[in-house]
């Protein structure tokens, strides 16, 4: 037996519980293997120790701590109990509160149907005016609300192909814009 | 007076049934057993009183949950284990948050880290040697050391009670005093 497997036995060993051929191994480990005959030593001392330590006892408030515990657990349990067992016009809560729900709804769903005088009316043909009227300054009124003025983005439409019919077909005409660049280019 | 002639699982059947001073009988014959195994799992005599307390609540409010399929020493011991290691996880994050939270003024009375735990203890009592050495084993190892060497729980109860097989007690148990006793020789 070598050092690892006699650690692995200790307990064993002591417990009295180690077959002929392992205790034989063991027996002849610890005669020829000093710390290991020390660490077998050490244990049993433990052993021998623990069982002398001083035992703790519980307080004399023990069982009034116990019997309050008690009381708090059930006081809260009959609560729970009393609102399980609770059964408003004879129904259980789920009933209740599925009853409950459905008043409500039928209430707050009524309430918005019959009381319209309070509710702000909105003339959305007012504001789409106003909308117009606020396309900021500076801004042409098509690139804002292309939409709404289908007469001014026909004639865009009409600009576009004249120029595109005398630039040879597909590529617009961007000469202006490049004399400018090479005017403002120079020194 | 305790009636030691009625055994644990016809006093649970008892108080199953009603009996309330069947209840009482339990209490007496366990709570200071109970508190023992408590008080050196979490190394707070208050705190374990509490947990104790709370055990046997456990066992008033759960009495139908017992069924004589195991001894009743056996299911105790395991409310009062996961109570215990519940607790003690509890205490251990607690802990953690207190030192993260510290400042830095404060951090100059922090307990300074040392590499090796096993220089630690340094208390002559081998009682308190003994605890403290306890603390810094892993939970399940303390669990079954202190079920076996100071309960004196047979391989057979501790393995219920912590739920791994008897094998792994054995091992756990061997492993757990030779870390004792390297501990306590330094």
């Amino acid at each position: 037996m070598n050092c690892y497997n006699f650690e692995a036995n200790i307990s064993a060993y002591i417990d009295g519980e180690l077959n002929q051929s392992d205790w034989k191994g063991f027996t002849e480990h610890q005669q020829n293997c000093t710390a290991c005959k020390s660490k077998l030593k050490g244990v049993r001392e433990l052993l021998g120790n623990m069982k002398t330590i001083p035992e703790v006892t519980t307080s004399d408030d023990f069982f009034k701590g116990l019997q309050r515990k008690i009381e708090t657990h059930e006081n809260r349990s009959s609560i729970i109990a009393k609102i399980v067992e609770f059964k408003p016009f004879g129904m259980n809560p789920l009933q209740a509160l599925g009853f409950a729900a459905v008043v409500t709804f039928m209430v707050i769903s009524s309430f918005m149907l019959f009381n319209t005088d309070r509710l702000p009316v909105v003339h959305f043909d007012e504001l789409s005016r106003e909308n117009q009227l606020n396309v900021p300054a500076g801004l042409p009124e098509q690139s804002a609300y292309p939409q709404q003025n289908p007469a001014m983005m026909a004639s865009d439409h009409n600009q576009a192909d004249s120029t595109k019919d005398k630039n040879h077909g597909n590529a617009p005409n961007y000469d202006n814009q490049m004399q400018l660049v090479n005017q403002q280019g120079r020194p | 007076m305790p009636d030691f002639k009625v055994t644990d699982e016809e006093l649970i059947a008892r108080f199953q049934e009603g009996e309330e001073r069947a209840f009482n009988e339990i209490v007496f014959r366990y709570k200071d057993r109970l508190l023992n195994f408590v008080y050196r799992f979490l190394n707070d005599i208050d705190k374990a009183e509490d947990l104790v307390q709370d055990t046997f609540l456990k066992v008033y409010t759960h009495k139908h949950s017992y069924q004589e399929i195991a001894k009743f020493s056996t299911w105790l011991y395991t409310i009062a284990g996961n109570l215990a290691r519940t607790e003690l996880r509890k205490l251990k994050r607690r802990k953690t948050y207190s030192i993260s939270d510290l400042s830095y003024d404060n951090k100059e009375y922090e307990i300074p880290l040392i590499d090796n735990p096993e220089s630690q203890i340094e208390s002559s009592d081998f009682s308190q040697n003994l605890q403290k050495a306890m603390n810094l084993l892993p939970p399940d190892f303390k669990t079954m050391v202190i079920l076996r060497d100071i309960q004196e729980l047979s391989y057979e109860d501790i393995s219920k009670i912590v739920g791994v097989p008897i094998g792994t007690v054995k091992s756990r148990i061997n492993r757990g005093r030779l870390k004792l006793q390297s501990m306590l020789k330094h």
